[in-house]
């Protein structure tokens, strides 16, 4: 074994808010070698990015403290290091890439300019130049002799996060921390970064530390996994044995709670509850509110970090001080209770509720002093779909292809340039504001920010009522407070949450409430705009089982939006893929993710990364980013990225090829036969 | 009745405008949301020791604010001078005048005169004034009897508060904590809200009280103007016209601002294209000009029509109230545009989207959604403005252009006293005194509205 590169020893951060000393980081302790990959992984809160912060001394003061601890970098302890001289070891030795590229870059420099301040010193101006130059191309940026004069506003956000990494690979660092790089990037192009890092890694030698929420991203990239749960570190292993057998019960709730195609039918295995505030002293295990296999001990003593040669565990389940006849004897992972959500079938709809046709939404760009429309920004160009009734369609697709615009255009929240929403029979594209207000109750919006969908100045009961106030439902004050309370108690809330702000409620929490404010008009359909990708795993997981055992109790509808394939795996029964404002592939659910015929299909499902990792998946890489909306390449939009595209798809866009009653595609591959025959 | 109260304009408005403060007060006081910031403002020091001195300014305005007609002695009749509580309580102030200029403390005239003794012989000398200092014998004495009220002053100034500071400790200290434990808990400054400041300043304030009213009786504390007016007397008396230019201007531009802003924000399309160009054709005219032919064209009407004031006073205050409106109609874009470019922001939050999905309508999304969510806006540029708007009187009342020429005003004192800076010995106490009042209140409500933007401000919260 190696020395280790980076030593960190019983790092405490705290910070002292009027509320109290928050203990963000509290004792950790790993190595890093040269070479390896650490994957820091945790939900939000549980101080895994105070922990990075703080190897730097860069935890914001005066609020934050580093405590007691000890950084070894070589033989050299970080954190006794002045101020003055931490310079020398930030950006040169000690390199960081954060997770929002827009804002990680000054918009008024150029690219090139940025990266040669994290040049180390004494290169000449030629040789800078160079060097950045060089840099650049390493992190596959083309043609990288103009993109030095560019501006961040110029480059897409992929780009953004690869100039990033040449920044912080100027000065050849010995350690890199990323803080979830990708997080902020869509999947194709989080495949693309994951694999620049492993590449550079290769090339360089240098040891990454990677903080990240993604079981996934871990599978993809880490050597060893470390599992922070409330500032502590509760388990430490090499990636094969973490994966195949997690020891921690918090770490093996994880893996039980994500969703996927083996769990359709099934609630999902959530854990209770959230991350606890770490503005308490805590007594006994961290974790052991939220634990199904806690007993008294764990409520009062703390457990003590048990090692084993190369990996760990804080659990008193594996002391082997603490008698096991105490202990629970080892709970058989309790299956999943199946009965009250049974496997809805994956067969075609029946009864349609609401139909799309020919949807387009386009937005005009204004220009000059009279605002003349120059152009449009196709958003929504030309899609068609139906949603059956009971049924749950997944729209699926990156940032910026339209998806969400969809959402919006069915509500009548952004009227349709052109085509027609039917829903129910009745044409909504034709009806006045006025009489569109009473259907509007009939289908209903969850939206993916949980802090921006709740009035932070009204309290929740007013925030349920508003809708049936709006309605005319509900009758007198109280029948419409008992509603409410029922309400609450269905999603899952105290009925005492009414008198109480959003402010007061977790995350997961105010999801719940947006729930319950969509159900207080008894909607028949609900768009959800990406509900669960603001959540924490644990708690994406609760509302996934919420919103499946809402369907099955009151047969909503469900459009659900999303880039999430595991859930759309999990939850839907058809999934349409789109891209740049139109449906490339649409079907029943194993259809698509089992025999994905469109290219952009099988790219994305392969782009996700996947915890079964070594089942020897082939990647396919994209290159490139979206292009921009307002101006399509011409012919098949997807043809620049496209493996396998011919000259045919550079002249006309694709008509749809059908593979069976249900599932069809827009690709040229297929079409030779079909265009001639399966057309009616 | 012994008296008939006089409703002018202003009054009304400061009332409904203290009315709606208190309203306020009450309805925030059960909202944690409200009350969360403002008690952030109640725990720093500075802007509580500032929020004493501004109330002590309100107590002097609203007194000022408070008219009546008295009747004329063994008369069925109301005299025609209106009088507020202030001039009341003042007027040991108000009555005694002198013929012209004197210095503060003076026992003698600023200019000589001829004086006819009885003896016949006729000099030309400072003569004794009529009332700063009459009770000295001797002029001489002046400075032992100014040492001798000082300390009655500070003796009694110190004994209420000593007093206060008891029965507030008494009131304040925990159930069963001993008086004494209490007290030196108050002076290490160990409690929630800074309570050892403001009974601080408070101290500082019953003391300048103090002596004024001992003094004041006796001398002419800040001295008498060209008329032989007590200056004090006039400085208190511009606090209302300086508090009532700062809040009612607020309160004429405020519906403007919010409505107009928030419906060009959240209408978008032709709605805000008009309202857009409104402000933007409107805050491209010179403020000055505006208001001077406003006040300008006032003064002809009011020439042209003096049967439509009953009273001096009356007419002082239709000014007053026509110079709060034009400043406010030449003050709102500012707050319009900033509205606007929030609700814009607003506009496309997940639960206005989500009211919209339910059904509700635009006003009521704009009442339950949008007004609430920009009040912290709203309150910032109140509180900042204020100040500005101060100043802004005093300029404009030296330009000419101000308050009612009769009525008291910084402004108006500065404004009169600008000549006679010239004159040697220099008459500089008029200007000095003005100066001292607008600086206090300025200052004092420049560091609360410091403390009330750092609150509220979301950008600069944690």
């Amino acid at each position: 074994m190696t020395k280790a590169l980076l030593k960190v020893e019983g790092l405490k951060t705290w910070f002292d808010t009027p509320e109290g000393t928050v203990r963000a980081v509290d004792g950790i302790s790993f190595e890093l070698r040269r070479g390896e990959t650490l994957a820091l992984l945790g939900e939000s809160g549980c101080g895994k990015s105070i922990s990075a912060l703080s190897l730097l001394q860069l935890v914001p003061e005066p609020a934050g403290r580093i405590v007691a601890g000890r950084v070894m970098l070589g033989d050299q302890d970080v954190l006794a290091i002045p101020e003055r001289d931490m310079r020398k070891i930030r950006g040169r030795r000690i390199a960081v890439i954060f997770q929002e590229p827009q804002t990680s870059l000054n918009p008024v420099l150029t690219i090139g300019t940025q990266i040669r301040e994290a040049l180390p010193e004494g290169f000449s101006d030629r040789r800078a130049r160079e060097r950045v130059v060089a840099l650049l191309t390493s992190v596959g940026i083309a043609d990288a002799e103009r993109r030095y004069h560019e501006y961040p506003h110029q480059l897409s956000g992929g780009m953004k996060q690869r100039a990033m990494i040449a920044m912080a690979l100027a000065s050849e660092p010995d350690i890199l921390i990323a803080d979830e790089p990708t997080t902020a990037l869509d999947v194709t192009i989080q495949a693309q970064i994951l694999r620049l890092l492993k590449e550079l890694q290769q090339k360089t030698g240098m040891a990454v530390l990677l903080i990240t929420h993604d079981l996934g991203v871990v599978a993809e990239m880490a050597d060893h996994v470390a599992v922070m749960y409330a500032g502590q570190i509760v388990e430490s292993a090499p990636r094969k044995t973490f994966f195949a057998e997690p020891r921690h019960p918090y770490a093996r709730k994880l893996f039980r709670s994500l969703p996927s195609r083996f769990k359709r039918g099934q609630a999902l295995d959530a854990i209770p509850g959230s991350v606890p505030s770490l503005a308490q002293a805590f007594h006994g295990c961290r974790f052991a509110e939220r634990c199904d296999q806690a007993w008294d001990l764990c409520r009062q003593k703390a457990p003590r970090w048990i090692n084993k040669t190369e990996s760990g565990v804080r659990c008193h389940l594996y002391d082997p001080d603490i008698p096991t006849t105490e202990a629970v004897a080892e709970a058989p992972s309790a299956p999943p209770s199946t009965k009250d959500a049974p496997p809805s079938p994956a067969g075609p709809a029946n009864e349609v509720l609401l139909r799309m046709t020919d949807l387009k939404v386009h937005f005009p760009i204004h220009k000059g002093v009279f605002r003349r429309v120059v152009g449009h920004v196709k958003a929504v160009d030309g899609v068609s779909l139906e949603i059956g009734k009971g049924r749950t369609l997944a729209l699926v697709g990156e940032s910026g292809c339209g998806k969400t615009t969809v959402g919006k255009g069915i509500l009548q929240l952004i009227r349709p340039t052109a085509g027609s929403v039917t829903f129910d029979g009745e044409e909504l594209t034709a009806l006045s504001e006025r009489a569109l207000r009473p259907m509007r109750r009939r289908f209903q919006v969850i939206f993916q920010d949980p802090y921006a969908s709740l009035n932070p100045r009204m309290l929740v009961g007013d925030i349920l009522e508003e809708g049936m106030r709006a309605q005319d439902l509900g009758g007198h004050p109280q029948d419409r407070a008992a509603r409410t309370e029922a309400l609450l108690r269905h999603v899952g809330l105290p009925a005492e949450a009414r008198n109480r702000y959003p402010h007061e409620f977790s995350g997961g929490q105010r999801q719940r409430i947006s729930i319950a404010r969509a159900l207080a008009v008894d909607p028949q359909l609900i768009v959800c705009d990406e509900p669960t990708s603001a959540l924490d795993v644990s708690v994406q997981a609760q509302i996934l089982n919420l919103l499946k055992q809402l369907q099955d109790e009151l047969g909503l509808s469900y459009l659900f939006i999303t880039h999430n394939l595991s859930v759309v795996e999990y939850l839907a029964h058809e999934v349409a893929v789109m891209y740049l404002g139109r449906i490339v592939e649409k079907g029943l659910v194993h259809e698509v993710l089992e025999s994905p015929k469109h290219p952009y299909t099988q790219a994305l499902l392969s782009a996700v990364p996947r915890i079964d990792t070594d089942t020897g998946r082939k990647v396919i890489r994209l290159e490139g980013d979206i292009p921009s909306p307002s101006n399509p390449p011409a012919g098949c939009h997807f043809h620049p990225r496209c493996p396998e595209a011919t000259a045919a798809c550079r002249e006309s866009y694709p008509g749809p090829s059908r593979f069976s009653a249900t599932h069809e595609t827009c690709c040229h591959l297929y079409a030779t036969g079909a265009n001639t025959g399966k057309r009616d | 009745m012994p008296f008939q109260p006089v409703f002018l304009v202003t009054d009304v408005l400061i009332y409904v405008l203290l009315t709606a403060a208190i309203a306020f007060g009450v309805y925030a006081s059960r909202r944690e949301h409200l009350r969360a910031p403002w008690r952030q403002v109640a725990r720093r020091p500075l802007a509580m020791a500032a929020m004493v001195i501004l109330s002590a300014y309100v107590f002097i305005g609203l007194l000022d604010s408070v008219h009546f007609r008295e009747r004329l002695p063994d008369q069925d009749q109301y005299s025609s001078e209106v009088l507020s509580l202030l001039d009341k309580i003042a007027t040991p102030l108000r009555t005694r005048v002198e013929k012209t200029y004197s210095a503060p403390f003076a026992v003698h005239g600023f200019t000589k005169e001829t004086v006819e003794h009885p003896d016949g012989s006729i000099t030309r000398e400072y003569p004794r004034l009529l009332y700063g200092g009459a009770h000295l014998e001797d002029p001489r004495d002046r400075t032992a009897d100014i040492v001798k009220r000082g300390a009655v002053a500070t003796l009694e100034g110190g004994i209420v508060w000593v007093f206060l500071v008891g029965a507030f400790v008494l009131l304040w200290r925990r159930p069963g904590e001993q008086f004494m434990h209490a007290l030196r808990r108050l002076a290490r400054g160990d409690s929630d809200l800074p309570w050892r400041t403001i009974l601080v300043t408070i101290g500082a304030l019953i003391l300048v009280g103090s002596y004024s009213v001992n003094m004041a009786l006796h001398y002419h504390i800040l001295g008498t103007d060209q008329v032989g007016q007590d200056v004090f007397y006039k400085s208190l008396k511009s606090i209302r016209t300086g508090l009532v230019i700062g809040t009612l201007t607020t309160l004429v531009m405020l519906p403007f601002a919010l409505v107009l802003g928030v419906m060009a924000g959240y209408f978008r399309g032709w709605v805000d294209d008009v309202i857009q160009y409104t402000y933007t054709t409107l805050s491209s005219i010179p403020g000055v000009l505006l208001i001077a032919a406003a006040i300008l064209s006032l003064q002809v009407y009011m020439a042209n029509h003096p049967e439509s004031f009953e009273t001096v006073v009356a007419r002082a205050d239709t000014r007053l109230l026509f110079l709060t409106i034009i400043l406010g109609v030449t003050s709102w874009t500012s707050l319009c545009r900033l509205l606007r470019g929030e609700t814009l922001k607003l506009r496309e939050v997940d639960y206005i989207q989500a009211a919209r999905a339910l059904g509700v309508g635009n006003v009521r999304i704009m009442m339950r959604h949008l007004f609430p969510n920009v009040m912290h806006i709203v309150l910032i540029t109140v509180v900042l403005d204020f100040s500005g708007l101060v100043l802004a009187e005093a300029v404009l009342s030296y330009v000419g252009i101000g308050v009612d020429p009769s009525m008291d005003s910084w402004g108006n004192m500065i404004n009169s006293a600008r000549l006679e800076m010239a004159r040697e010995p220099m008459v500089w106490w008029s200007l000095a005194a003005a100066f001292v009042f607008m600086f206090g209140l300025v200052l004092a409500a420049n560091l609360f509205s410091d403390a009330v933007r750092d609150a509220f401000d979301p950008r600069l919260r944690k």
